[in-house]
């Protein structure tokens, strides 16, 4: 256990001045997620739908054993809704709970220089920045950063 | 080693060392030394000490169940003080806290001591090493060396029942593709499989439960303290204390147990004076069975203490607006009982620092009831009072029914299925019919309401049949869900939802069915509330065309008269019931009066009005006999009337009321139908109005004044049934108000929108077709020319969850139907002409 943390804060250490970002597309535009909350990527899964639930709740996933929820990023986003048969799940664990973004298509894991780093513009509009606070300005393309975090919290919030 | 007779002073004593002690383990655990001796605690030991020294030599121990302890375990405690500490640190002391093989009651300081002379930190303290087959006692488990027994962190259990279940979702897997393949060899294996598996889930089950008593006898302390500081007698006795438990539900057990047990030291138990003055014994009885009966654990609180108290239950209730006068005067004594579950309840007129911090029954009904049980309570006023605890025995693994619906699987738990009932023409047993609208299933002379669980899941267009009902066991009663297919029945693993979903009222978790499929699993209760909901809505929307017939459901009382007529009167416009002794009845120059409430109440024998003879009030027929007299009280303007009848019948709702547009006698406003009778309904406001008008201002308060500043002003009226129009319609004719009637909220909405300005004010019933009130009045209040408008809710649905849901849409007031003085009171203050 002791030597976990001392080579997490290792790695830390060496890289502090960059980061590491799964990535993913919706509708188009590149976005990504903080590599170290991300437990797996998986294929488009059977899912259960779960009636009078959000529309943003897709529904339930079988994830080995573990019983996931799926969440339609492009409806947190207030975009069309997500084909459940062909949307790629991006699993991460939020407060405890297993939770699937769908997302269109999966790219690669980038690393990126904090310098890059830059408030996200309004043009992005409400509905996404609420959820992406910030952008990485790389030179061939604006990658937007979701925050797993924010997500989280507005899942928890919904529940009251 | 002597002996020293037992007295409360020792025990306290003893029981001051063991806290002592506890403190000292907890200063160790923190800073992994011996702590610095406090003065108390040294005081301690020289208190021990004189003890040893004075004590009296043979003397009897007291016999007393509950007090009884081992002495030499006093003595053993007393000499290990100083070196209790060091020892502690050097020894592994292997002790069991929770096992209790056969004793019945465990004496508790035995039970203390031993726990804290454990090394193992307070929480898992009550780790669960593979105990409960074992041999070993208690008694000399600090003597001797290392027990049967195994210390394991409650964690590593934890994981062994996921994995276990886990488990249990491959075998059932397996069992499937073995189905399939048809292979003889893989169909034994697989069997052997399945009879393994099914035995490890029951030894890890096993691992897990630990008797009640682990909670039971933490609570001789918290009797014994509380009912010491309340300076009353108790005696806790437990019986079936090794009744075992899964640990997880135990958790969950512990604190609605302790707040039933301090409740009833509290407030259920006299002090000995008064317990004397009622012939019990001085010391009060406290009870706590625990049994296994049918796949659950029952758990019996039941103390000899003053019972609960009816009266004041049902007037707590009604101050704090939990039910309406009509509700309560329904409900039997056992229905009041539940009344005490309601949050924001407590009889308790001093909240003392001990059980009445509001937090209440409420909170222990809650928590039993999440983790899958029930709470009862009966009670018999000075007898005493008992509250039945029936907990499932694990949480984790459920017997449950799988249903399909729409392609996808759902999951009801089998202690909540009462039966399956498949409905196909020719059984000649089951029915499903409707009453007042609603579907329901007519069963071996029973009737429960019926719910599709489509209409529950908002699917518009249905395209399966659903002729399968499973007759559910609701908080609400029985309640029939009416679903396409059943599956299977299977054992299945709970995992829970997040947190997002617990909000949905119809899912209590999800599983992994055998096929890898999710599925999730109804709440029972869920269901049962959506019953309610989506029932008005339908309702609402079945009902376009008929005129005369009101969709609201009104309650009246029917009395007989004494020309045996029956009489319905608005249960809206009634009081109270009273009796009076024919001896009361004062007869004056201008009537009948009875002294009542420190006033004088006219007492006026409707039979005459009814049948329209002489208005003679003075001329009240009372029989020569003693009979008492039943009087029902109405009330307008805050002025009492007795309408004397000749007997009280009934309390019935109806639907179907009939305006009487003939008015044959002007004092019968309609009649309603129930079954085969029908009543004539009485028209309080006019028999009032009779009575009073003769010299005294009548209820138009200074009305004649007020008139041509009413005229000023047109009202839109919205109301679907024409009885309640005529009604309105006369009441606003009388006061001089200008309206309009429209018979439901879209033609009203129409009407608005297309003359904005011509209406200073909305009245609207709520349940109307095609839109009703409460969108009426988010319609007016969403619309800019509109919003000013006040509105005015006048209806039959006068809960207070219905009078919140009125306001939040939008309504400035929202009234009663038929009080029409209430009505006219606040039409003249919203338009300010009064």
């Amino acid at each position: 256990m002791q030597n976990d943390t001392e080579s997490k804060q290792g790695l830390e250490l060496v890289a502090s001045n960059s980061q590491q970002f799964s990535t993913f597309e919706i509708s188009g535009k590149w976005y990504g997620i903080d590599v170290t909350k991300v437990q797996e990527i998986v294929k488009p899964m059977a899912m259960t739908p779960i009636p009078l639930a959000p529309s943003y709740i897709r529904g339930l996933i079988n994830l080995r054993g573990q019983v996931a929820m799926a969440i339609g990023v492009r409806e947190l986003f207030g975009l069309s809704p997500t084909n459940v048969d062909e949307a790629m799940n991006v699993v991460c664990k939020l407060n405890g709970y297993l939770v699937s973004l769908l997302v269109d298509a999966i790219d690669d894991v980038v690393e990126l220089q904090n310098d890059l780093k830059t408030a996200a513009p309004a043009t992005l509009g409400k509905d996404i920045k609420r959820f992406v606070p910030h952008i990485y300005k790389s030179p061939q393309r604006i990658l937007c950063v979701v925050n797993v975090d924010m997500v989280s919290g507005f899942l928890s919030q919904k529940a009251a | 080693m002597g002996q020293v007779k037992m007295t409360q002073a020792v025990l306290d004593l003893v029981l001051e060392c063991v806290d002592t002690f506890r403190v000292l383990l907890k200063g160790i655990e923190e800073t992994k030394a011996e702590p610095e001796l406090l003065v108390t605690q040294k005081a301690l030991a020289v208190k021990l000490k004189e003890l040893s020294l004075t004590g009296q030599k043979n003397p009897p121990v007291e016999k007393r169940p509950s007090m009884k302890v081992e002495l030499k375990k006093s003595e053993y405690v007393k000499a290990q003080l100083p070196t209790a500490v060091s020892q502690v640190n050097s020894k592994a002391k292997q002790v069991e806290p929770g096992a209790s093989p056969v004793n019945k009651i465990k004496p508790p300081v035995k039970e203390e001591v031993e726990s804290t002379l454990a090394v193992a930190p307070v929480n898992t303290a009550s780790a669960k090493s593979n105990a409960p087959s074992s041999e070993s006692t208690a008694k000399s488990s600090i003597d001797d060396g290392p027990t049967d027994t195994v210390r394991i962190h409650v964690g590593i259990l934890d994981n062994l029942m996921n994995l276990t279940g886990e488990l249990v979702l491959i075998r059932n897997q397996l069992l499937q593709h073995a189905k399939i393949a048809e292979s003889d060899n893989l169909t034994k294996v697989s069997h052997r499989l399945n009879v393994l598996t099914s035995e490890l889930q029951t030894e890890v089950m096993k691992t897990r439960m630990q008797p009640v008593s682990s909670v039971l006898t933490k609570f001789y302390r918290v009797v014994r303290d509380t009912s010491k500081s309340l300076g009353k007698k108790i005696e806790l006795i437990l019986e079936g204390a090794e009744t075992e438990l899964d640990k997880t539900i135990i958790e969950a057990v512990k604190d609605p147990l302790t707040h039933i047990v301090r409740n009833s030291v509290d407030h259920g138990f006299e002090t000995p004076d008064v317990r004397k003055e009622f012939g019990k014994s001085d010391t009060g009885r406290l009870l706590i069975t625990s049994f296994h009966e049918s796949g659950q654990v029952v758990i019996r609180i039941s103390d000899d203490g003053k019972g609960l108290d009816v009266k004041r239950i049902k007037e707590k209730a009604l101050e704090k607006g939990l039910v309406t006068a009509e509700e309560l005067a329904k409900m039997s004594d056992k229905e009041s009982f539940r009344l005490i579950f309601e949050p924001g309840f407590s009889t308790a007129s001093q909240v003392s620092n001990l059980s009445g911090r509001g937090v209440g029954m409420d909170v222990v009904r809650t928590n039993i009831e999440k983790i899958g049980g029930t709470v009862e309570v009966t009670s018999e006023r000075n007898v005493g009072t008992s509250i039945t605890l029936r907990i499932p025995l694990t949480l984790a693994i459920l017997p449950a029914l799988t249903i399909k619906s729409e392609g996808h699987l759902y999951a009801i738990p089998q202690n909540k299925i009462i039966e399956l009932i498949r409905l196909d023409a020719g059984s000649g047993t089951q029915f499903v019919e409707e009453l007042q609208g609603r579907p329901v299933l007519r069963l071996r002379g029973e009737i429960f309401p019926l719910v599709k669980l489509s209409t529950i899941f908002g699917v518009n267009e249905v395209r399966e049949d659903e002729n399968v009902i499973v007759l559910l066991s609701t908080d609400r009663g029985q309640v029939g869900l009416m679903i396409h297919d059943i599956e299977d029945s299977s054992e299945i693993v709970v995992k829970p939802l997040h947190a997002n979903l617990s909000a949905l009222s119809v899912y209590t978790g999800a599983t992994i069915m055998g096929s890898g499929a999710v599925a999730l699993i109804l709440d029972v209760n869920g269901i049962a509330q959506r019953t309610g909901l989506e029932i008005s809505t339908e309702e609402s929307k079945r009902n376009d065309d008929s005129l005369s017939v009101s969709t609201d459901v009104v309650d009246f009382i029917v009395v007989d008269s004494f020309s045996d007529d029956e009489i319905a009167i608005p249960m809206a416009q009634v009081k109270r019931l009273e009796e009076f002794a024919p001896s009361q009845v004062i007869k004056t120059v201008n009537g009948s009066v009875v002294k009542y409430r420190g006033a004088l109440l006219p007492v006026i024998d409707i039979t005459k009005i009814v049948n329209r003879k002489s208005f003679d009030t003075a001329d009240l027929k009372l029989s020569t006999s003693d009979e008492p007299l039943h009087v029902v009280v109405v009330s307008r303007s805050n002025q009492d009337f007795g309408f004397l009848v000749k007997k009280i019948n009934d309390v019935i709702s109806s639907a179907e009321i009939f305006a009487d547009s003939t008015r044959v006698n002007p004092y019968v406003e309609g009649k309603i139908i129930s079954g085969d009778d029908v009543y004539s309904i009485l028209d309080v406001s006019k028999v009032i109005t009779d009575i009073v008008g003769k010299g005294q201002a009548g209820h138009l308060k200074g009305g004649e004044a007020l008139k041509p500043h009413r005229a000023k002003h047109k009202i839109l009226v919205a109301e679907d049934s024409l009885f309640f129009r005529n009604q309105l319609g006369q009441l606003l004719t009388d006061a001089g108000y200008g309206f309009e009637i429209f018979e439901d909220g879209e033609k009203a909405l129409t009407e608005l929108m297309r003359d904005p300005k011509k209406y200073s004010l909305v009245v609207s019933d709520i349940e109307m077709p095609r839109m009703n009130g409460l969108e009426l009045v988010s319609q007016i209040r969403s619309n800019n020319n509109l919003s000013h408008l006040p509105a005015v809710a006048v209806t039959t649905r006068f809960s207070v969850g219905d009078q919140q849901k009125g306001i939040k849409a939008g309504f400035t007031n929202y009234l009663e139907k038929l009080n029409g003085s209430e009505v006219l009171s606040a039409l003249d203050s919203l338009l300010k002409v009064a």
